[in-house]
């Protein structure tokens, strides 16, 4: 027995010996994975984002705001009586009560109950006292002006991201920089303390101002969608600015989509029209050649030109005209938008200064406008052009531009010749409200010559003067000017001009009281049925929110001088 | 006072000091590992200690000889209370183990391990083979370790049961089998094994699988082991420092006061910890052995030889689980896991080595 006993004392030796070659094996030698795993395994970095910045009008008046909402939640295997509770639940939230008895029945540890619910709301189930009821307090961006501006300002993606718009164009100026700190987390997961913050301190999302007036914005985006409706249009867009500063008063794109309540089934509403989208600019190019060609002493404004009665050949194609003009001043042939005419001034110019006129007005590049996604339009080189295609130009068919395009070269008509680059970025402040940054208006290039500018402003003023084509854009006691423009739009499948798609355009601006122009404005209507004619369709809605724009900015009638016999 | 100096001096105090150290780290490994969670148990486990000390001095002052001659009544004891336990014992996660009374709970399996070392010990006193046992000597004791062991199956508390077993094969081995039985009996259960795979619990085979493959299921059935071996080779040589072991005090290493204190050990004390420990114990061995041989009687050296497989048994089980070469099986770590029933046991287990080894001085 005693040999057997020896036996056994060897056996425990040598199984402790295994034992022990085990453990140095996993403590002394190979342990740094194990090691690392621990470490890896409670400490956690947390990412403490800072609060994102504040979008502001050009009054200071919120048009996106990041605020803390709370959302309620349960854990249906604490709730003793889903029947009942969502019934009450169903009532103060207004919910249906079949469906949340179903998820409150569920055998899951955690449901939704209501994302984003409202103080109230939350005051009153608080009020109720249930087990198994949490809130948790999230942050969502909220927009008050809702859907007017939502095709500028964007969105924001639910890890605070900015993905459309200025929140993706300032994206980096409104995150701030988040902070990380490093935590220790237990078995389950629960944080048990952090290490104390970094160094670096966090810097909250700084404030965006905007050019935006909020109120111009609202009348623009209501009298847009009104003309669309009324027009069983496709889907139009107006711009309003400041032709001497290049800033943005109003942007508005029609349809849009409402920012507050996102759902992502419609990604065409989301679009900025004015900025991302092309069109044949049409008769609202007109006034542009005849600048050039005034500038460049090709032609003066009284000269007059052969409308040849409605129709005139070039090559075999044939160019009408709305009416039956004959012999008209250069003048009138902008006022009453005639294409012949306008062919017949455009001949003067030759082919390679025309393509100088249009680049150095800024059709074919970005005009730089802080906002992602600007199209560069498409302005063929000269080289490639036929007689034709230079005929057509001449009224505005045959290249593509942008909202945004359009209404710096003709801010640049009206405001002494200069193409000032537009932008919607007034100043960015930070967290404490003091201005960090300002935007200062870029003068890109001058044009034309100012005394050239002042002809082109009086030529159009005729166009919304009495018989012009712009009349029904006239304000009462203001002095309008602009231009209309009905484009024909090229049919997709045909690759034609189309017969019954049309882009109906009025450019044009109110001047202020000494007879400067105090704002510009495009309002474009795509595809408007059964009218189609810029002066039907746009300049209504040019006058509508000129209305508003001197009410909201406080602009005063033109000077009278006073005569004999004038009553008080 | 001469004769009671003589009481004194011929207590085996190596044994004592060995049991008390292991005590001592195992109660330090206890308040490290719950004093978070579950402070209370700390103290619940030093109450243990004290009844299990009484219950120690109760079976020193008690002669060892009297087992000998109460062997069937014990038997007959620990079936009913194994047979009760199935009846009105508590049912905690799916197994019926524990007789609760208020805050106390016993588990007579633990009981029964003591018992039936007793039993076979006085079996093997009695009838002597000389060439060792054939299988027709063991038929019989097959049959009476098969009924308890049967019982614990059925509660069910596989690692119990296995244990049992092995005592039970490791004292037979001890006392002697013929060869060629030994050769038939091999053959038997090598044959017989794959067939108890059918009779585990799914949870069992689980737990066999992910230690066969511990990377299958991370959060599963491989959690236990995975975190145990965290915690044991995070602890490096010198380990973390007393009470700060991330391991345990986190919680991320389940069961660690009970299965898995080893791992608690390792964490904070490291490599060098661990290993003393577990000199202790093989020093605690080594004396249990040496006392059975140095034993004045067939029936106390084999008491002490099953005692000592008894705890070779579940020190090595217990601590290589922690260490991942052995599937989790709920084995305590004697005098450190927590657990009323098995300190009691233990401490039992050491009153009457110590009775043992004072005795033979007597006669």
């Amino acid at each position: 027995m005693a040999g057997r006993v020896k036996l056994i004392l060897y056996m425990l030796m040598s199984m402790l010996a295994l034992l022990g070659i085990r453990a140095f094996d996993l403590q002394v030698v190979t342990n740094t994975d194990l090691v690392s795993r621990v470490y890896n395994r409670i400490d956690h970095t947390v990412k403490l984002s800072a609060r994102r910045g504040f979008i502001l009008d050009r009054r200071g008046q919120p048009l996106a705001i990041s605020v803390s909402v709370k959302s309620i939640a349960a854990n249906p295997r604490m709730i003793r009586n889903p029947g009942l509770l969502s019934r009450r639940l169903a009532k103060i939230l207004s919910l249906n009560a079949s469906r949340l008895k179903k998820r409150l029945s569920s055998r899951k540890y955690f449901v939704w109950i209501k994302r984003y619910a409202t103080p109230d709301e939350v005051a009153r189930i608080d009020r109720l006292n249930i087990k198994g009821i949490s809130y948790f307090t999230e942050t969502r961006r909220f927009y008050p002006e809702g859907i007017s501006l939502a095709n500028v300002l964007g969105i924001v993606g639910i890890d605070g991201d900015g993905l459309e718009g200025l929140e993706l164009y300032y994206d980096k100026v409104l995150k701030g920089t988040p902070r990380y700190v490093v935590v220790e987390q237990d078995g389950l997961g629960r944080i048990i303390y952090a290490r104390g913050l970094p160094k670096t301190s966090a810097r909250e999302g700084e404030t965006v101002c905007l050019t935006i007036d909020r109120h111009l914005q609202y009348i623009a985006f209501q009298a847009l969608r009104e003309a669309v409706m009324k027009n069983n249009a496709r889907s139009g867009f107006v711009i309003i600015t400041n032709p001497m500063t290049g800033e943005i008063y109003a942007m508005a794109s029609f349809p849009s989509f409402n920012p507050n309540n996102l759902s992502y089934t419609d990604l065409l509403s989301h679009k900025n029209r004015a900025v991302v989208d092309t069109f044949e600019p049409g008769s609202t190019l007109k006034p542009i050649w005849v600048a050039w060609g005034l500038d460049n002493n090709l032609f003066n404004p009284n000269e007059k030109v052969f409308c040849e009665n409605g129709e005139f050949k070039v090559h075999r194609t044939t160019i009408h005209d709305h009416e039956k003009f004959g012999w008209l001043t250069v003048s009138d042939v902008v006022k009453h938008s005639s294409n012949i005419g306008m062919v017949k001034l455009v001949s003067y110019i030759e082919p390679r200064s025309m393509y100088k006129c249009l680049k150095s007005f800024g059709f074919g590049t970005q005009t730089g406008l802080d906002f992602p996604g600007e199209t560069n339009g498409l302005v063929r080189p000269y080289t490639r052009w036929t007689s034709v295609d230079r005929a057509e130009l001449a009224f505005g068919q045959g290249l593509s531009v942008s909202g945004i395009q359009l209404i710096t070269a003709f801010n640049a008509l009206v405001n002494g010749g200069f193409i000032v680059r537009p932008h919607l970025l007034k100043y960015i402040g930070d967290a404490h409200g003091n201005i960090i940054h300002t935007s200062i208006s870029t003068i890109e290039r001058r044009v034309i010559s100012s005394s050239t500018s002042e002809k082109a402003l009086e030529i159009m003023r005729q166009v919304a003067s009495d018989g012009g084509t712009g009349e029904k854009a006239q304000i009462k006691n203001y002095q309008v000017f602009g231009k209309t423009g009905t484009a024909q739009k090229v049919d997709p499948i045909t690759g034609t001009y189309s017969k019954n798609a049309y882009v109906a355009t009025f450019v044009g601006g109110i001047m202020d009281t000494f007879g400067r122009p105090a704002l510009t404005m495009i309002v474009s209507i795509n595809e408007p049925h059964p009218y189609h004619y810029a002066s039907e369709v746009a300049c209504p809605v040019f006058r509508k929110i000129g209305h508003g724009c001197i009410n909201t900015l406080g602009l005063y009638p033109v000077l009278k001088v006073a005569r004999k016999g004038d009553t008080r | 006072m001469k004769r009671y100096q003589k009481v004194i001096n011929n207590i085996d105090r190596g044994l004592i000091v060995t049991v008390l150290l292991i005590i001592l780290v195992g109660l330090l490994c206890l308040y490290s590992a719950t004093r978070t969670v579950n402070p209370g148990i700390f103290t619940k486990q030093i109450l243990w200690i004290l009844l299990g000390s009484i219950c120690m001095i109760i079976f020193f002052a008690m002669d060892y000889r009297i087992l000998k001659n109460i062997y069937w009544p014990l038997y007959l004891i620990t079936l009913i209370l194994l047979v009760c336990v199935l009846v009105f014992g508590r049912d905690i996660a799916g197994a019926r183990r524990w007789f609760t009374f208020g805050q106390v709970s016993f588990q007579p399996s633990e009981l029964a391990k003591i018992t039936l070392i007793i039993w076979i010990a006085s079996y093997g006193s009695i009838k002597k083979g000389i060439q060792g046992y054939n299988i027709r000597d063991l038929a019989f004791p097959f049959l009476i370790i098969s009924v308890p062991v049967i019982l614990i199956l059925l509660e069910p508390d596989l690692g119990t049961a296995g244990i049992i077993t092995l005592i039970a094969t490791g004292i037979f081995l001890v006392i002697g089998i013929q060869r060629s039985s030994l050769i038939a009996i091999l053959s038997m259960v090598s044959v017989s094994l794959p067939a108890g795979w059918l009779f585990l619990k799914d949870y069992q085979r689980k737990r066999i699988l992910a230690f066969l493959d511990p990377s299958q299921d991370p959060l599963g059935s491989s959690y236990c082991t995975i975190q145990s071996k965290i915690a044991i080779g995070s602890g490096r040589l010198l380990g973390k420092g007393f009470l700060h072991g991330t391991q345990t005090q986190l919680r991320f290493l389940p069961e660690h006061h009970t299965d898995f204190i080893f791992s608690v050990v390792a964490e904070e004390w490291g490599f060098i910890g661990a290993s003393i420990l577990v000199l202790l114990y093989l020093l605690l061995i080594t004396k249990i052995i040496y006392i059975g041989i140095k034993a004045k009687d067939r029936f106390g050296a084999l008491v002490c030889f099953g005692i000592a497989i008894y705890f070779i048994l579940h020190v090595f089980i217990n601590i290589s689980m922690a260490l991942g070469i052995m599937p989790v099986v709920g084995v305590p770590l004697p005098f450190i896991s927590y657990g009323g029933s098995s300190l009691l046991v233990n401490m039992m287990c050491i009153g009457i080595i110590l009775s043992i080894s004072w005795r033979r001085f007597i006669f």
